[in-house]
């Protein structure tokens, strides 16, 4: 009998919870279950009082037994877990309007509730009289994992700095490493409310607890380097100016730890770390790091670091990284490996001579002797291509970009352009992806193999790489028709369109939107799919194309549009009237609403909520399924 | 190119061996007359001249000494020392006879042959072969020994290197054999004994040529020590001698004035890196790369700092950086004055403050144990009182090294100071000043 009781108490406790995010408070959807379950409670609590619940992430506790038997019960266990409470006591004589007020401050969301810190902030204690709750211990729910330990360690971040608490600022710095984990790439570059905290509290730190503020300081820039989802391009000055005050030791510190302790660390980590500092430190920190190393002596204990950092740093997989922290590391290798025997090393040798006559160029002021050491360097173009020496190519490109005109019509100089330029067409033919294409491009004036053998690559062998592609638009700017004649040839491929489709997407150069849409129009739906996602990574988009096709495309191609469209808020709004603002006369249109309501909960468009409202208080029978459906996407979207 | 040179010299050799064995119309010496005509043939086709040169006990042909056919060729370098010839050159245009009778020539017993052996071949009807001797001083080690050989020898080389340096910034062709055997003629005679050397009288006239041999000495013990083929050691000491060319860019004969010598003396240290790079370029095909990227990283940090007159910044080769090292203990240990010195552990302590800044951290650990902290032949006092000088370094104990008491009333005694812990050297002894008084008993 009580099991009945409490069994049917928590279904019109779950009833309430869902009507509280649907209706206004006023609503009497609302103000009716709030009143069944007030008299559910009543009864109950005249078997059980007070009537404590107690909740863990999986089940109730409820007179000292756990209720997880049924998906009810998960639900409210999760629901409450979630939002940090830890129990709840009901006591009787309870108002039907404490009930309601609590139980609408309930149904806010998780991270609402979180943010605020916690239950007990916006519910203060003398405002229940017969309803006690309990939050959890936000300093323990730390010691927890995952990501709901980041809003957690934020609102505390928050609350620390704000008030200067230091029990608080001790917590959070003791957290500092299990939160900066869970920060992913948005939270690292554009969370600007994130970012001021933490510009306070190292602020703070720095000026009073150092060794914390280095440490925290660190952790940070592990947590960036550790990041695989940050763009090689991605601008951090946010985080980069978080830790200026860092010292270069301690940047080396990190450095090194990452490289010995990091399994994951590669070319595109150490890629993130030259950018997060300033060139002028890189020196000091490639000075300090080999320090630490020798001293330590780590290197030559650890084979698999000195390995990896091989592979880091050979040529072809990172042509972006300082030269100094390269030559400071690959100098380190080889002097574990004894350094009692001095052999020429030859190859070392001719590298050591060509930047010898690279700065006695760029010191030179007399034209003649420059072009005598261009002579001597062209000499030296076949071992460094043979090297893929990229770097130096690029340190000899900015010195020629000093020097002015005048040598531009010199052969010498011809002929190192050739050798870049082939080198280069070369390497992205072979499939080679050059994060620092761009940089080369500007070099590269014309095609030695000629335009067939890319298209060969691309049409014949399905190499789409995108640095592949951004040469061929660079080199053969007029022959886009050329290029989608042999896209159209190829049309019954769907696989190809579908990769090309992709490459394009990530490729954003000027031709990608006007080609996407090209095969967009060749291909069956999955290639249309996979083009209006590729679509996506592009920077500039055709709203009209991405309007009709969610006017008037499959629900798949109406969701892959959404997404293309929910990237500003003109756009977004825009969507939201096209989905919605479909008149629906005797329920002719419902299905396509319904579809509809699918596809905005699917894509979390919080702005269709007051279409949404609007469609759960239409009348009539035929409208049943669209209220329902449209309280359900409510209901989801504030989950 | 190599190989075929090496033909010619084994088949020259089986030539001669086979006079010795054949007369001359034997048929089977007339094999390989006709084979040693044929390799030589195979060169001569291709360029003007082949010439290959005898030193000591190495042979060589242009560019390239070959240590390893000295064992095999012992025959062919006594024969040709026995008759005073060092140096044998073959002529494009050569007939066959004419080799014959160079081989019958050689066949001849040495107190028959005339002194002048260019003007015998020429008599023999021999024109498209010479004989001449390589310009080098050449003398054994057990000769070098004494001071006065020691000092005439030192002498001799620095006339050879500021011939070659003066050449070089003229521009002129260099003999690159002389030079490698004057080289090689260094290793012999000087390796091992750069204490003894700084101890020589010096003139101040030859100051940068006394710093370049020195640093060419230094550089070749180092690296001969620590591993290094005879070839490289050999490449290594002829960068090492041009380091500080860029320094003499500017002839004292080329400035008018004394303040103009000022002021361009502190500018050419300053500039001397590149200068000295620039003349050397211009002899890379003969001196191959190393000697320009020497001279200009000698100074070059470990840690690249003050690399700001870099617009490329980049780490100094191994080689560059080893003459760095040199370099900076030459310059510490040369006494710029009679009664100038700088004690041996001082300079220790000045250089090891570098470590892992100005110089790669190995290579100054290996100078060192190689080296010592007190060198071979430094006079030292020990905690004792006696004196004694250093015979011996102790590579896992630098600061303990093998020495000779020498001030003992009971004579001369050897002690390892690394096996005796109740004795150390206390300080060494300026050979010129308090240590003069013993030099006669080193």
């Amino acid at each position: 009998m009580k099991e009945k009781l409490i069994q049917d108490f928590l279904q019109n406790l779950n009833l309430s919870l869902k009507n509280a995010s649907i209706y206004h408070h006023q609503h009497p959807a609302f103000k009716n279950s709030v009143q069944e379950l007030k008299n559910t409670l009543e009864h109950l609590l005249e078997q059980v009082h007070p009537l404590k619940i107690g909740f863990t992430p999986r089940a109730l506790l409820i007179e000292n037994q756990y209720w997880d038997q049924d998906n009810l019960h998960l639900r409210l266990a999760r629901f409450f877990h979630r939002r940090k409470i830890k129990n709840i006591q009901f006591h009787k004589e309870i108002t039907p309007e404490e009930l309601m007020f609590f139980i609408s401050n309930l149904s806010l969301s998780p991270q609402n509730i979180i943010q605020k810190g916690g239950l007990r902030n916006i519910i203060p204690s003398d405002q229940l009289t017969h309803i006690r709750f309990e939050d959890l211990d936000y300093s323990q729910l730390l010691k927890g994992e995952g990501k709901e330990v980041k809003d957690i360690w934020s609102y505390l971040l928050k609350e620390a700095v704000e008030k200067e608490d230091a029990q608080k600022i001790g917590e959070v710095t003791q957290s500092f490493q299990k939160a900066a984990k869970e920060l992913n790439s948005e939270d690292l570059l554009n969370n600007s409310e994130l970012h001021q905290n933490l510009s306070k509290l190292f602020h703070h730190l720095n000026h009073n607890q150092k060794e914390t503020f280095r440490k925290c300081g660190k952790e940070l820039v592990k947590a960036a380097v550790r990041n695989k989802d940050i763009s090689p391009d991605a601008n951090l000055d946010n985080l980069k100016s978080l830790i200026s005050d860092l010292n270069p030791e301690d940047l080396a510190a990190t450095l090194k730890e990452e490289i010995l302790d990091d399994p994951e660390f590669d070319s595109f980590s150490f890629t993130l770390f030259s950018k997060l500092s300033d060139k002028e430190k890189h020196h000091h920190i490639a000075s300090s790091l080999k320090d630490m190393f020798l001293k330590s002596n780590s290197l030559q204990s650890h084979p698999q670091a000195q390995e990896k950092i091989k592979q880091t740093l050979s040529r072809s997989s990172s042509p972006v990284i300082s030269e100094i922290y390269r030559d400071t590391l690959l100098n380190l290798i080889e002097g574990t490996s004894g350094g009692q025997e001095l052999s020429l090393n030859l190859s070392f040798l001719s590298r050591n001579y060509r930047y010898l006559l690279l700065n006695l160029f760029d010191n030179e002021k007399e034209r003649d002797e420059q072009i005598s050491f261009l002579e001597r360097i062209s000499e030296e173009m076949e071992e460094i291509t043979k090297e893929k020496d990229l770097q130096y190519l690029k340190s000899l490109i900015d010195s020629l970009n000093q020097k002015g005109k005048e040598l531009l019509s010199d052969p010498v100089l011809l002929n190192i352009n050739n050798y870049v330029s082939n080198l280069i067409e070369d390497l992205v033919l072979d499939g080679e992806s050059l994060p620092d294409l761009d940089y080369f491009l500007g070099f590269l004036k014309e095609s030695r193999v000629g335009m067939d053998a890319y298209l060969e690559k691309i049409f014949s062998q399905n190499n789409m790489n995108p640095s592949l592609l951004r040469l061929f638009f660079k080199l053969f700017p007029g022959y886009i028709s050329t290029f989608k004649e042999r896209i159209r040839d190829k049309s019954e491929d769907y696989s190809f369109l579908s990769q090309m489709a992709q490459s394009l997407g990530e490729l954003d150069f000027s031709v990608s939107l006007e080609l996407l849409k090209f095969i967009f129009h060749l291909g069956d739906h999955s290639v249309k799919i996979k083009t209006l996602r590729a679509m996506k990574e592009l920077s500039t988009y055709d709203e009209n194309f991405l309007l009709y096709n969610l006017k008037k495309g499959s629900f798949g191609l109406k969701k892959e549009a959404l997404k293309n469209l929910k990237r500003s808020e003109i756009t977004k709004h825009k969507a939201v009237e096209t989905l919605f603002s479909i008149p629906s006369p005797l329920g002719f249109h419902n299905k396509e609403l319904i579809e509809n309501i699918e596809i905005a909960q699917a894509s979390g468009l919080k702005e269709s909520r007051t279409y949404l409202v609007s469609f759960t208080q239409k009348k009539f029978f035929w409208n049943k399924k669209l209220r329902k459906q449209a309280l359900q996407a409510l209901y989801n979207l504030n989950e | 190119m190599s190989e075929k040179i090496k033909s010619v010299l084994t088949d020259l050799m089986s030539a001669i061996q086979a006079g010795k064995i054949y007369t001359t119309s034997h048929p089977r010496y007339k094999d390989f007359i006709e084979k040693a005509y044929s390799s030589l043939q195979n060169i001569l086709k291709t360029q003007k001249e082949l010439a290959i040169g005898i030193l000591d006990e190495e042979i060589a042909s242009e560019n390239e000494i070959f240590f390893d056919l000295s064992q095999k060729l012992k025959p062919l370098i006594l024969y040709l020392q026995e008759r005073n010839i060092q140096r044998i050159t073959f002529y494009s245009g050569l007939r066959h006879n004419e080799l014959s009778q160079f081989i019958s020539f050689l066949l001849t017993p040495p107190s028959e042959l005339p002194a002048d052996t260019s003007g015998a071949l020429i008599r023999w009807g021999i024109r498209n072969i010479k004989t001449g001797k390589i310009k080098a001083p050449s003398s054994s080690p057990k000769e070098m020994k004494s001071p006065e050989n020691l000092s005439q020898y030192y002498e001799n080389s620095l006339y050879f290197i500021s011939r070659y340096a003066q050449s070089i910034l003229k521009g002129e062709n260099i003999d690159y054999m002389d030079l490698k055997f004057n080289t090689l003629n260094f290793i012999e005679n000087f390796v091992g004994q750069y204490h003894q050397l700084l101890n020589l009288e010096r003139k101040s006239e030859n100051e940068i040529f006394d710093h370049m041999l020195n640093v060419c000495i230094l550089t070749m013990h180092i690296s001969s020590r620590s591993g290094s083929e005879r070839e490289d050691v050999l490449e290594l000491g002829i960068a090492a001698l041009f380091h500080d060319i860029g320094k003499m860019s500017l002839p004292a004969e080329d400035l008018p004035n004394q303040s103009k010598v000022t002021r361009n003396k502190s500018q050419i240290q300053k500039n001397h890196p590149v200068l000295g790079a620039k003349v050397l370029l211009n002899y890379k095909e003969s001196l191959g790369v190393l000697p320009a990227v020497v001279a200009f990283e000698h100074h070059l940090r470990y840690d690249l700092k003050e690399s700001s007159h870099l617009s490329f910044p980049y780490p100094p080769h191994a080689v560059s950086q080893i003459v760095s090292l040199c370099n900076t203990y030459d310059h510490q240990a040369s006494p710029r004055s009679p009664r100038h010195f700088n004690p041996p552990d001082q300079i220790y302590r000045f250089m090891s403050k570098e470590k892992g800044e100005q110089f790669h951290p190995q290579l100054i650990q290996n100078f060192f144990q190689i080296i010592g902290v007190w060198p071979l032949g430094t006079l030292v006092s020990l905690s004792d009182g006696r004196t004694a000088v250093v015979r011996g370094i102790n590579e896992e104990d630098i600061f303990s090294p093998k020495v000779e008491v020498i001030s003992s009333p009971e004579g001369k005694k050897f002690i390892d100071l690394s096996q005796t812990k109740d004795i150390r050297v206390e300080r060494a002894l300026n050979p010129r000043g308090e240590g003069k008084k013993y030099t006669h008993l080193l």
